[in-house]
């Protein structure tokens, strides 16, 4: 892998278009302004001069072309088309494309060498710029329109493929219509670059313009956007799925456009080598140039939420389902801009997580962009203002000067074609064909159940932690504390073959889901069925069977399996079924190739289509092929034979009991499974506890449940939203198996030290198999293992913090003797390979050195960091405990998510890193002011991807008090930060904190996952100071036991390859990296060292030090020695001190110096990086694994060596803050400023509010001290965590995050011409939030004041998800709200204005209720809301709200109070995850 | 379940003194289901068991049977109870449970540990009550094994043979099986019924059991080394050891074994040797450990005007179980602690009047926290005593045949394989006392059952 190529990207992009379609030049340049005004989402490269990357796709000017033409004594006839193009070899590759041309009727007529002005580039850029050209081509015989077009692509792909070795080789455009110009510059320099974007004639009717923010510091110049066809602001986070899938989807398609002949021509679809934008761009063009309309093919690529949308008319639906069958999303964060030359348009994900605004001004021009304000149009020029809500699409006509919106789309669409009648007989769901799901159980009693179980390692802990919770909760089980169990690689107990498989998970370039709170955006809708030709349209594509999970019952599969039998009456071709027995005897090699044979002998020549994998037969002579393989093995085989797209695979299996072993077998191909296993043990355990029929039956049907939404869970952490597009997508990570195996069954997946091959697993297989069924010699009398994977048992499992480990540091803990430690040392040393690290050894190129060279342990503790465990989850006696431990040691401890008691910001219970996590709990301008350190969590080991909850049992008075809430409330961190959804949101928040706190470093958590070093580089470029790369081995006060287990990475993986990529792309001097995770001794810490930490986490640890003994009950409240528990009496038993502390940190500190004297080494600066230090000990169990990767030692810098300035200065605020001082210096002081802001002054307020609050706290300063008076279009996040005593008041819009984590004072923003509904702040607005005042004369966008725990805001609308998470604070909405209103809202409350009574279909009422308050016996209700409209109308002089004060005593029949309908109930206080 | 909060710790019902001290029954009254259930749901659950982790020996399911008892599943509880241990009943009785898995549990720091012994007594109590019964295969393979000594040891080896469907014949000298379980543990402690029912139930299995056999002597070591496929021995240690003092060989001293055999059988229905009469004498009892205990317990009960015990520690120190402690206590047992005997008194005319001791004292604790004791200089003085009892340990008693055999001894202690249990002939295994010397029921039950493991291995393959 060569890190520098690797790459996540992300922007701002927009469109411009001149509705009635009259070309002009102005139009151009406007559109490089807005480009260069969104320079704060794209990035600048270590040369400073080149960017990532940006660009232009207009309309062909077609005068402009004429006129260089005959200026070059060529002209141009009625018809031509123009090629962009970027060569590298001219002469060669011009001779191909014109041969191309030549093949396919086509004439070039003249080559033109496009004007480049290289003034323009950085030395970057410039090394790496192609010779661009523009060919010009006709076509050679008089053709129809349409067929030039064809024929334009079908040379273009031709081309592409003949000249697909060459790298940098590439055609931005070649249309009759359209043309792109893109390079490595700066939005400013790209009119430098083409003189030609300067020439008058240069006249286009539209343009897409995109400016790239890549993650990685070696952009291309081929990755520049636009593409062909669209600019995409986000990442397709099912990427792999979407292009397994087009690989097989075409096999037997037939096209309406082009031949068969030329069909096969057009394949391969894809570009190697891409980013995910540039694929979906490939797919949209296929569909395109195949004759599929526009915004049906936009919208099947990129569809709206539709399972649990309650409001959406059935029509419409059925357009969706329909295409769903041969079309599954592109799934993730994306915002497009698509145009195919007459249609231009933009649609935004399911989710809205991108922001896309637009304008339609009086003088028929339409802009969509990021961001309001990129073009100074005067208020008055403004015709509408809005912004794209979830799922929703735009688009303008350019022949017809129409403007389309969504319902526009929707009515063309649904009427298009009768899908509602196509989809009446012929798409059924199984559930349509039983009478009570559960109802015949005969299937679950299994004969010789114990041996079963045994065989598939169905432990008594399994029954126990796994499956009854789902059987009687209908839910995941949660645990606390981290994995300390080895990898199943390096595992010497039976383990499961889908332990090799860890969860891949979201984390900064992409948001992972709230599966719970925003479900209604998910689906785990399944469908078979053959695809039919997804390029024409017809009833016969509508021929589906489905099913609302991927799970079967016997009953549901059994409706399956009666539509595949020949002999039963309901039988389908289409639903064909055979089974397959997945068990081998001998060889497993060949056992896999025989059954890879049967089954495409079976789908070819017996038109077999429903291929059901069943490993029941296991017996004493057969053994199994691990379910995941062979369902991979075959995904491949049947691709490669080209028969994937006609069979839909099903696994019967008894590997699956949790959702993580559904997920595998789903992520590699299966439509659907049957765990029969899991059946029988839950009925077994119904039956014991002597159920009646219907308790059973609740039962199944709580697992049946339980499992779906365990699978939700594990999709959303990818930021997936439907088994659709997770199927094929491959998100795991594997770790230990080999390269070919991989390549084998699992091509896609990231494969980490490669090691066990066919062999060896074949070996692990046939030892279980002796044990269970030849070497059982004792009659068991309790039938089953009793299992250690997750509870400690002296037989089974190695625990890292097993009772020997937790005993030894006791007695250390009792003596703080060295000795003592050394005795805990020797048990950890000796442990044998159970970890990555525990495989290498020391090799150093030095002679040793006498211990008193080597720098004192002072100096090395100084690098050690307690991690962020936060109050709440631990008592408040060990968060001070290890506050005032880790200041004695020079380190530094962390505050954790939740906030500080303000008293100890001032003491030396201080904590010096604070941190900012999804919930924002008690994130408040004093917190972070109090800050040395901010941290960003963005992942946890122990459950990356996902958010948190804090058990309504831990918060007490104190906690509440903290986090803004009651005691008692359950709190919720969502899975995502709001405002980091992409790459360039992260670093808007970093550029955020470090206004408020100018002084404190900024460190971004990350956990280990493969591509986490692209995602290092990216956040380095976000221009944070720190990186801490987390391991899977670490701690958590609560998370799903699936999550503990199978999610995230061993942190060594992660850091090597974060250091190396930090350092291929000359990023690594910037920022500092950590390590946390398992880190116990001094060898945990240089051997982090080495791979490349400068600094180290200790979390678990520095617990048992304080006395915690692996109860693993924190997230019961049950911690026996009061160290993660807030229960007054257990708190007595706490017995930690800060001096057991300092000496545990003290002594590993001391182990450091006497491994570096070994080495030859005086100091840690000295070996950071140095992997070349390390050696993989030869061990029988060493020489399985290739350790390479991790070991790899790239050039370049290898620890931080200059700080990371922000290209930004924010002048702009800085001068504003020389006007502010007096009010500061003098509280009785008051002081008005004026200012004309524009979109590029981001964060406005946050300065000042940091400056404030470093002298007077959160108290901040008298009501009126300070009025910013503002006209203009705000930045992001106005007014970002402001104090009392400021106060902006704002003519004009603002953009997104508006009064994020606001404290005090007040925001008022009033547009300069008020229109009712029109929207005038973005997205995410009041973002945890704690106090203050938001006043807006307009509507909001998506998530408007999530996580609010103490605003009061008014507005007049809001888009979906509004007071998510609420847990404090009033919310007045004066207009229409979207879908999903107040999910999670546990506090707090919300008035309603809902003239058109859609509300009640859009509240989610899991946790609220509405109710009226025009009813007498609510008048506080009435009194509230109208004082708080009257101060709103003072403020703003909405006529809207004027009217309805006027009308108040109607009116208020209108209006809905939504207040949560009991704090605790709905949300168990016994329980987090 | 963490019920620990709200439920306190509660040790099983005892007889009240008085009457208990009048008769040799049992003076604990176990757990009903309810109360099992009530005090298991004080367990933590804990995701790092001490109690079965560094507590028990035989490493039982701790958390797992009190989960199930805690949810009413006796079945359940009841077998995870004899899954991993070959007699749950006893054990839980007889286990010093404070060094062992209450001492270990999480909650013995300030809260009251689990009273994880009598929960465990009483599950399987309960379960034999409520009729269950355990599976066994019967006698399916061809391989037979021998096994010497019906002790503990003897009895967890033949008990997993069984299970794996070898035929077991059992060789003891005794008249009754059980070993130390039979004849030594007084009945006031353990129930004479509950061993009797583990053969019975073995028997049942296919056990076959030869009393008054002798090895060595009723029938040659070597005729059962060619008979059989594999030889476990499980002989114990029950020779006493002797303090080295005048006199210590005198009619009215005993050797602990002899004076709670002889009264065992008494018990048991036959008749006591007259000189082991204690009815209205001044019993004094020289030893501080469990066997010490049952020595003066058993003497109260037998009528004895005083009873007292001398011990060179004191209470903190004993290595007994504490438990143990306080039931003599409550039986009016006094104490004299810090002192170290140095000569049996007897009068001119032969009759025993007393031991005379000296004072000592405790240094302060080594490493191992064990503290050495010193003795004061001439601090002696004299207790008066008209029957005098040692109980200062047991060493095995040296079976010429092993050496016949080979098979290695270091300090009169048969050495094996710690991993296997094999001694250095690869046909013969041992466990128990005779390996470790005076020690635990439990550990004797961990030897016999690694060995019957390692037993089946080598005969069965794998
Ligand atoms: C008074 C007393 C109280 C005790 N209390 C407790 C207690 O409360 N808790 C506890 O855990 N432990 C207690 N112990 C210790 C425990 O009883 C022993 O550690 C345990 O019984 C050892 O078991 P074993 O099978 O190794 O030996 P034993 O139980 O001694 O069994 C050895 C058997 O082998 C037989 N034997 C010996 N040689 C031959 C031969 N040549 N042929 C045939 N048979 C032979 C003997 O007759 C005897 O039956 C106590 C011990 C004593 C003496
Ligand atoms: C009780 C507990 C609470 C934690 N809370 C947080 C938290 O609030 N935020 C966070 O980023 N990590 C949290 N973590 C994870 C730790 O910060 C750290 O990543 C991990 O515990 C390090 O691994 P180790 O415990 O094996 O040393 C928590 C860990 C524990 C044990
Ligand atoms: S066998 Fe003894 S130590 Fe083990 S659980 Fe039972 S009583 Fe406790
Ligand atoms: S240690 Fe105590 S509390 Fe913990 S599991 Fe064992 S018995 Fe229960
Ligand atoms: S694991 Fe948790 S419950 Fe207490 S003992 Fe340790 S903190």
């Amino acid at each position: 892998m060569n890190f520098a190529e690797e790459f996540k990207d992300a922007c701002g992009f927009g469109v411009l278009a001149q509705t009635s379609n009259r070309p002009s030049h102005a139009l151009v340049e406007d559109a490089i302004r807005a480009l260069s005004r969104m320079m704060h989402r794209g990035a600048v490269a270590a040369d400073g001069k080149t960017g990532d990357g940006c660009g232009l796709l207009c309309a062909l000017p077609t005068a402009f072309f004429r006129r260089v033409a005959t200026e070059n004594g060529c002209s141009l006839p009625e018809q031509f088309a123009v090629a962009m193009l970027f060569l590298t070899d001219a002469a060669r590759q011009l001779a191909v494309f014109e041969e191309v041309c030549e093949k396919n009727d086509l004439r070039l007529l003249w080559v033109r060498e496009v004007p480049v002005d290289t003034e323009a580039l950085g030395e970057y850029a410039l090394a790496m710029l192609p010779k661009i050209r523009q060919a010009f081509v006709v076509p050679a015989a008089l053709i129809a329109t349409r067929r030039f077009d064809a024929l334009l692509y079908l040379t273009r792909k031709e081309v592409e493929h003949r000249l697909a070795e060459d790298r940098d080789f590439y055609i931005p455009s070649f249309s009759r219509k359209t043309i792109a110009y893109k390079g490595l510059v700066m939005p400013s320099h790209l009119r430098t670059l083409y003189p030609d974007l300067q020439r008058e004639d240069f006249a286009s009717s539209f343009v897409v313009f995109h400016q790239r923010f890549s993650t990685n510091t070696l952009p291309r110049w081929r990755l520049a956007q636009p593409m062909r066809t669209l600019a995409h602001n986000g990442e397709i986070n099912s990427l792999h799925a979407n292009r397994f899938n087009a690989r097989h989807k075409f096999n037997e398609a037939t096209s309406p456009v082009f031949s068969d002949a030329e069909l096969k021509r057009l394949f391969p679809l894809f570009e190697e080598g891409v980013s995910d934008s540039a694929s979906l761009d490939n797919m949209l063009e296929f569909l395109l140039a195949n004759g599929i309309d526009f915004f049906k093919a936009v919208r099947s690529l990129i569809p709206p939420p539709r399972h649990n949308v309650s409001h959406m008319p059935s029509r419409l639906r059925s357009f969706y389902e329909y295409t769903s069958a041969a079309y599954e999303p592109w799934d993730g964060p994306a915002a497009l801009t698509v145009t195919d030359g007459r249609y231009v348009g933009c649609v935004l994900d399911r989710n809205g997580l991108r922001p896309a605004k637009y304008l339609i001004t009086r003088d028929d021009r339409l802009l969509i962009a990021s961001e309001y304000g990129v073009l100074d149009i005067p208020p008055d020029l403004v015709r509408e203002r809005g912004r794209l809500q979830s799922g929703e699409m735009i688009a303008a006509d350019l022949e017809q000067g129409r403007i389309f919106y969504t319902r526009d789309i929707d009515r063309y669409l649904m009427e298009s074609q009768p899908y509602s009648e196509w989809l009446t007989d012929r798409t059924f769901y199984l559930q349509e064909f039983i009478e009570h799901q559960f109802d015949d159980l005969s299937d679950y009693a299994q004969a010789d159940l114990d041996r079963y179980q045994r065989f598939f390692n169905v432990t008594h802990e399994t029954l126990e932690m796994v499956v009854r919770p789902m059987l009687e909760g209908g839910k995941e089980p949660t645990g606390s504390m981290g994995d300390d169990t080895p990898p199943a690689a390096f595992s010497e107990a039976p383990r499961n073959f889908t332990d090799f498989f860890r969860q891949n998970f979201a984390q900064v370039t992409n948001p992972p889901i709230d599966p719970y709170r925003e479900k209604a955006v998910m689906s785990t809708t399944i469908g078979f069925g053959c695809l039919g030709n997804p390029l024409v349209e017809g009833p016969e594509r509508a021929h589906r069977l489905k099913s609302i999970s991927p799970i079967l019952s016997r009953d549901i599969f059994d409706a399956l399996l009666s539509f595949g039998d020949p002999a039963r009456p309901r039988f389908e071709p289409d639903y064909k079924y055979r089974t397959f027995a997945t068990t081998f005897t001998a060889d497993l090699r060949e056992g896999l190739r025989c059954l890879g044979a049967e089954v495409l002998a079976a789908v070819r020549d017996e038109a077999v289509r429903v291929v059901v994998l069943d490993d029941r037969a296991v017996d004493g002579k057969r053994k199994i092929i691990p379910m995941a393989m062979a369902v991979g093995y075959l995904n491949q085989q049947l691709l490669a034979a080209k028969l994937r797209h006609r069979v839909n695979l099903v696994a019967v299996t008894g590997e699956v009991h949790d959702a993580h072993a559904a997920c595998v077998l789903l992520g590699y191909g299966v439509t659907a499974i049957y765990p029969w296993l899991l059946y029988a043990t839950s009925y077994e355990l119904c039956r014991r506890r002597e159920l009646p029929a219907k308790e059973i039956r609740r039962s199944l049907k709580n697992l049946y449940d339980a499992m779906t939404k365990g699978i939700l869970k594990i999709m959303s952490k990818m930021g997936i939203s439907t088994v659709s597009s997770y199927r094929n997508a491959a998100l795991f990570d594997i770790v230990g198996l080999s390269s070919e195996l991989v390549a084998d069954c699992f091509p896609g997946s990231t494969l980490h030290l490669p090691g066990l091959g066919y062999e060896a697993i074949e070996a692990r297989l046939a030892r279980r198999h002796r044990a269970i069924f030849h070497e059982n010699y004792l009659t068991p009398i309790y039938p089953l293992g009793i299992g250690s994977l997750y509870q400690n048992n002296p037989e089974g499992e190695y625990h890292d913090l097993g009772a020997r480990t937790v005993v030894l540091l006791h007695q250390f803990a009792e003596s703080l003797k060295r000795e003592d430690y050394l005795h805990f040392r020797k048990y950890i040393d000796g442990r044998g390979r159970r970890f990555v690290r525990d495989f290498f050894t020391w090799k150093s190129d030095r002679a040793p050195l006498p211990l008193d060279e080597v720098e004192p342990v002072a100096a090395i503790t100084r690098r050690f960091d307690s991690a962020a465990m936060s109050l709440g989850s631990i008592s408040p006696e060990a968060h001070e405990a290890l506050a005032e431990a880790m200041r004695m040691l020079g380190g530094a401890s962390n505050s954790g998510e939740g906030g500080e008691a303000p008293e100890r910001l001032k003491t030396s219970c201080n904590s010096k890193i604070k941190q900012v996590a999804s919930g924002r709990f008690g994130v408040t301008p004093e917190y972070l002011r109090s800050a040395e350190q901010i941290q960003i969590k963005i992942a946890q080991g122990a459950k990356p991807g996902e958010g948190g909850q804090l058990p309504g049992d831990k918060v007490s008075s104190l906690i509440a008090g903290l986090r803004y809430t009651l005691p008692g409330v359950t709190l919720i961190s969502p899975p995502p930060h709001h405002d980091i959804y992409s790459i360039e949101d992260l670093a808007q928040l970093i550029f955020d904190l470090r206004q408020v706190n100018p002084h404190a470093k900024i460190s971004v958590k990350l956990v280990s996952c493969g591509g986490v070093g692209t995602i290092a580089a990216g956040v380095a470029k976000c221009y944070a100071d720190r990186i801490v790369i987390s391991g899977c081995e670490g701690g958590t006060g609560a998370a799903p036991l699936t999550s503990i287990k199978h999610a995230g990475n061993p942190w060594e993986l992660g850091l090597a390859e974060a250091h190396n990529s930090l350092k291929a792309n000359h990023l690594r001097e910037l920022v500092e990296l950590q390590a946390d995770g398992g880190l116990k001794i001094g060898a945990d810490v240089v051997k982090a060292a080495l791979l490349g930490a400068e600094s180290y986490g200790f979390g678990t640890a520095l617990l048992v030090m304080l006395g915690c003994k692996m109860l693993r009950v924190c997230h019961l409240n049950r911690c026996t020695v009061g160290v993660a528990t807030q229960d007054a009496n257990l708190r007595e038993h706490f017995v930690g001190t800060v001096d057991k502390l300092i000496a545990y940190l003290r002594n590993v500190a001391e182990d450091v110096r006497e491994i570096l004297a070994r080495l030859g080494y005086r100091s840690l600066d000295e070996v950071i990086g140095r992997s070349d230090l390390l050696a993989v000990g030869d061990h029988p169990e060493a020489t399985s694994f290739d350790f390479s990767q991790v070991l790899r030692r790239i050039e370049g810098e290898d620890r931080r060596r200059r700080p990371n300035p922000p290209f930004d200065d924010n002048a702009f605020e800085k001068d504003v803050l020389k006007e502010v001082q007096p009010a500061i210096r003098d509280p009785r002081v008051e002081v008005v400023v004026e200012r004309a802001i524009r979109n590029v002054n981001r964060s406005f307020g946050a300065l000042l509010s940091g400056e404030v609050a470093h002298y007077y706290g959160n108290a901040g300063l008298p009501r009126d001290a300070v009025t910013l008076r503002l006209t203009g279009v705000a930045g992001q996040s106005l007014g970002a965590f402001l104090v009392d005593g400021l106060n902006i008041h704002l003519t004009g819009v603002g953009n997104d995050y508006v009064g994020k984590g606001m404290h005090g004072g007040r925001i008022i923003i009033v547009p300069g011409v008020y229109q009712e509904g029109a929207s005038a702040v973005g997205n995410t607005c009041l973002y945890g939030a704690t106090g203050g005042k938001l006043f807006v004369a307009g509507t909001a966008g998506e998530r408007f004041a999530v996580r609010n725990s103490g605003a009061l805001a008014v507005v007049e609308g809001t888009g979906d998800h509004a007071c998510e998470y609420m847990t404090g604070g009033t919310v007045v909405i004066l207009g229409e709200t979207g879908i999903n209103f107040g999910a999670g809202m546990t506090g707090g409350a919300a008035f309603v204005y809902d003239r058109a009574k859609h509300f009640i279909d859009k509240l989610n009422r899991e946790l609220v209720e509405a109710r009226r308050i025009d009813v007498d016996d609510d008048s506080d209700g009435k009194i509230y809301l109208k004082k708080i409209l009257l101060s709103y109308h003072n403020r703003t002089r909405s006529p809207k709200a004027r009217w309805i004060l006027d009308h108040f005593r109607e009116e208020l029949a209108y209006f809905w109070m939504v207040t949560p309908k009991d704090m605790k109930a709905p949300l168990n206080p016994k329980e987090g995850d | 379940m963490q019920n620990f909060t709200t439920t306190q710790r509660q040790e099983p019902a005892k007889e009240n003194p008085a009457v208990r001290t009048r008769n040799f029954d049992e003076i604990y009254r176990f757990f009903s289901i309810a109360q099992a259930a009530s005090q298991a749901e004080r367990c933590v659950q804990c995701g790092d068991p001490f109690c079965a982790a560094v507590g028990c020996p035989l490493g039982n399911p701790i958390p797992q049977w009190l989960a199930a008892i805690a949810g009413r599943d006796l079945e359940k509880a009841f077998w995870l109870a004899n899954e991993t241990s070959p007699f749950p009943e006893i054990l839980g009785r007889i286990c010093p449970h404070s060094h062992l898995c209450e001492g270990a549990c999480t909650l013995n720091d300030g809260y009251g540990a689990i009273s994880i012994g009598a929960i465990e007594a009483s599950i399987a109590d309960l379960g034999f009550a409520a009729g269950l019964k355990l599976p066994f295969p019967g006698v399916t393979r061809s391989q037979r094994v021998a096994v010497i000594g019906s002790g503990p040891a003897g009895l967890s080896c033949a008990y997993f043979l069984l299970r794996a469907g070898i035929g077991v014949d059992l060789y003891e000298r005794a008249a009754e099986p059980g070993g130390l379980l039979a004849i030594g543990i007084p009945n006031f402690k353990l129930d004479k019924e509950l061993v009797r029912r583990r053969f019975d139930i073995l028997q049942e299995a296919g056990l076959h059991l030869h009393l008054n056999c002798e090895i060595g002597r009723d029938v040659a070591f070597d005729t059962l080394l060619e008979r059989y496929d594999a030889l476990f021995l499980g002989l114990g240690a029950t020779g006493g050891k002797l303090p080295h003092l005048s006199h210590e060989r005198h009619g009215n001293v005993f050797l602990a074994m002899e004076f709670l055999g002889a009264v065992q059988r008494r018990v048991s229905g036959g008749i006591l040797e007259r000189r082991f009469d204690v009815r209205g004498k001044r019993v004094v009892v020289l030893g501080g450990g469990d066997t010490a205990m049952d020595c003066v317990r058993t003497a109260i009960r037998e009528g004895a005007e005083t009873v007292t015990c001398v011990y060179r520690r004191d209470a903190a120190n004993m290595p007994g179980s504490v438990k143990e402690y306080h039931n003599a206590i409550e039986e009016g047992v006094e104490f004299f602690f810090h002192r170290a005997p140095k000569r049996v008194i007897v009068d001119d005319d032969g009759r025993l009047t007393g031991v005379e001791v000296l004072e000592t004292c405790l240094a302060e604790p080594d490493a191992k926290g064990r503290r050495q004791v010193t003795e004061v200089p001439c601090s002696e003085h004299c207790v008066l005593a008209d029957v005098l009892i040692l109980a200062l340990g047991f060493d095995v008693e040296d079976h010429p045949w092993l050496e016949a055999a080979d098979i290695r001894k270091s300090f009169r202690q048969l050495e094996v394989d710690k991993t296997d249990g094999r001694t250095s002939h690869p046909k013969v295994f041992a466990g128990g006392d005779c390996r470790r010397g005076a020690h635990l029921a439990v550990t004797a039950a961990v030897d016999g059952r690694r060995a019957a493991l390692a037993i089946m291995a080598q005969l069965l393959g794998g």
